[in-house]
């Protein structure tokens, strides 16, 4: 089913969309849950928030592209859910690679200082500036908290070569985000 | 985990998060595929040229020739300012001359190679292919490749290094470039990129410099984009080639697309005579068939003659020839081939075995095609790595992206014309060895399958086995 249909089920409060969500953004939610709580109970009940956030907030939103939408409201309630289960102390997947993010970004742009909204639209900026290729290789290891090996084989590449590949782009944003005036001391 | 990290990627663009999502499990394999050379010879027709729109974004566009006008007296004040333009025209002709002359030696093995894998046949089909076109879209890998994969081109070339190999192709393509409105020999290259490919931005430059080349980017295998492939090659073959150019169908595996073009389009220096033309028996492979004979009458001309072979050489207006090589009785189109003592006539490499003769001609009207996958004639040559998935390097283009090279088509039509009718005459041709011909009238009638090779300043833009006109 296309976008279009599901946001028109939306709007007409039609229940048949959970199914239609479900199917079309089932499996990537669940593994963008899974990737940031690591258990699958608590992975499943971020996912069905996530179609009752979609059903609450469509209307009145729009979204468009609905993929992205309804992508980062998932991963905002994993993220949210993990806090709340753990204070954040839970191994999981995603502490990787965040870890991984969190080492090329210069000291100054993680400062209490810095909100939060000014450190993303940067970063969101610098992908603005690298190709979908590699765009899409930062998002699926940053973004979505997916394994290298995974990541590699969708995308055609060498384990390596990705990983290579995704170093290659976290210095360009920590290079990206100092002339930006994140500067090290 | 950062908590500050992970929720700031909260405000990444949710049309970025909407593609990473999408480009999963997009691309399994990275292939080129090197395709279609798409030539044609149109002889006494003038083909409308037709607006240049391509729906597709530019990376980088080909350069346009840079050989110097030859300076017009009427464009100049000063008389001495003229003759030294002059001067520096005639020096470049003379560097284009000597470096094309050069470089025709070098690559004299693979014009004589080339022509035998791809153009030797038991089976009775035409088959044609563009020396220099093959010549200058495999010379465009090695600004992609690095390490054995571009070394092997280069060796097939014979050129020492990449610089050498970009001054010869400029010398070669800018010899064989000629578009007066009315004789056109244009040779035009693309290079079609999958959209959101990280490729390298200097090497598209020195594409679209030293190779002529336009570099585009889409999604490849979309309908647009084989849409616009189409109508690239529609734009430079003179809108000819519209059942090759519709058909254009790239899998959705593809990230890389080569095409390169030659249109040709040139009159005979002395025409032929509509009147004279006859309807005759060509013995085909496959059983005799009638065709229409072009005929001149005690023309003057060389006759050419080799071990197993005869020819003659037809003199096009804007300074390129049409050579006809009939093999002797007894000898077919494959032993003219393997010998390859031809290529030797055509290049006009030290041959003496010609003679100035009345010659009465005639030569069927044809308007003939093929398409031929030169790759497996190209690992023969020993350019093997490019076509092997693990030992293609192409990372001058993408980096540490595996690619590899599928195809390498080339679509070739070349068409004669001339109206009218009359009778033809057969020929006894000399035997083996190489005397000379025996009388000073001789009859040479391409009744029976035949090359030819259509050459300008020694380089052979077609050369083909006509087996049904």
């Amino acid at each position: 089913m296309d976008d279009q249909k599901i946001i028109k089920l939306l709007w007409q409060r039609a229940e048949s969309v959970f199914e239609a969500l479900a199917k079309k953004f089932g499996n990537r939610l669940m593994s963008i849950a899974m990737n940031i709580l690591g258990v699958r109970q608590d992975a499943e009940e971020s996912v069905n928030d996530t179609y009752l956030a979609i059903w609450n907030t469509v209307p009145p939103k729009n979204p468009d592209p609905l993929a992205g939408y309804v992508y980062a409201t998932g991963r905002n309630i994993s993220l949210d859910r993990l806090k709340y289960i753990t204070a954040g102390k839970r191994d999981c997947r995603y502490d990787l690679s965040i870890d991984e993010l969190e080492n090329c970004i210069p000291a100054p742009a993680l400062e209490e200082t810095v909100e939060v909204k000014e450190l993303g639209l940067a970063i969101n900026r610098f992908l603005a500036t690298v190709s979908a290729d590699n765009r899409a290789l930062f998002l699926r290891r940053y973004w979505f908290g997916d394994p290298v090996q995974e990541i590699a084989r969708d995308l055609g590449l060498q384990e390596n070569a990705a990983s290579v590949r995704l170093g290659r782009i976290r210095r360009q944003l920590r290079e990206h985000l100092i002339k930006e005036g994140y500067v090290d001391e | 985990m950062n908590e500050k990290v992970a929720k700031a990627l909260s405000y990444v663009d949710e049309k970025y998060v909407t593609d990473a999502a999408k480009r999963k499990k997009k691309k399994t394999k990275y292939w080129i595929s090197a395709a279609a050379a798409v030539l044609i010879l149109a002889l006494l027709f003038n083909m409308p040229s037709l607006p240049m729109t391509i729906s597709a974004k530019a990376v980088s566009l080909a350069s346009e020739s840079r050989q110097m006008q030859l300076p017009d007296r009427d464009d100049y004040e000063d008389e001495n300012a003229w003759q030294a333009d002059i001067d520096k025209w005639r020096a470049e002709q003379k560097f284009l001359s000597d470096t094309t002359g050069e470089t025709v030696d070098a690559l004299a093995p693979f014009f004589t190679n080339g022509s035998a894998q791809f153009l030797s046949t038991q089976g009775s089909e035409n088959r044609l292919w563009s020396p220099v076109n093959a010549y200058i879209g495999l010379s465009m890998m090695t600004e992609l490749t690095d390490g054995a994969s571009r070394q092997q081109i280069l060796d097939l070339f014979g050129a020492r290094d990449i610089d050498a190999l970009r001054r010869q192709v400029g010398a070669v393509w800018e010899s064989s470039y000629n578009d007066n409105g009315h004789e056109i020999s244009a040779l035009a290259n693309s290079l079609w990129l999958e959209e959101g490919l990280n490729y390298n931005r200097d090497a598209m430059d020195n594409l679209a410099y030293y190779h002529y080349a336009s570099v585009y980017k889409g999604d490849l295998g979309s309908q647009k984009i084989n849409k616009a492939i189409g109508a690239w090659l529609n734009n430079n073959t003179g809108g000819l080639l519209k059942n090759e150019s519709k058909n254009i169908n790239l899998s959705p595996e593809n990230i890389l697309a080569l095409y390169s073009t030659i249109y040709f389009q040139a009159k005979w220096q002395d025409q032929f005579k509509a009147a004279n033309n006859t309807e005759g028996v060509f013995h085909a492979p496959d059983g005799d068939i009638t065709v229409t004979f072009m005929n001149k009458k005690l023309a003057q001309m060389n006759y050419y003659y080799g071990d197993k072979f005869s020819a003659v050489a037809l003199w096009l207006k804007n300074g390129s020839t049409m050579w006809f090589i009939l093999p002797d009785e007894g000898y077919t189109t494959a032993d003219v081939l393997a010998d390859g003592q031809y290529m030797q006539m055509v290049l006009q490499q030290d041959w003496e075995n010609e003679k100035w003769m009345k010659v009465n001609l005639s030569v069927p009207k044809f308007d003939v095609n093929s398409t031929l996958n030169l790759k497996d004639g190209f690992r023969k040559m020993g350019v093997t790595d490019v076509f092997e998935q693990g030992t293609a390097n192409f990372s001058e283009i993408t980096g540490d992206v595996p690619i590899f090279l599928t195809e390498a088509n080339q679509s070739v039509r070349v068409q004669i014309d001339e109206e009218g009718v009359k009778a033809a005459t057969y020929i006894e041709f000399p035997g083996a060895g190489s005397p000379a011909p025996p009388e000073e009238i001789i009859d040479f009638v391409l009744d029976r399958p035949f090359l030819f090779a259509i050459t300008t300043e020694s380089v052979p833009l077609f050369v083909g086995c006509v087996n049904q006109p």
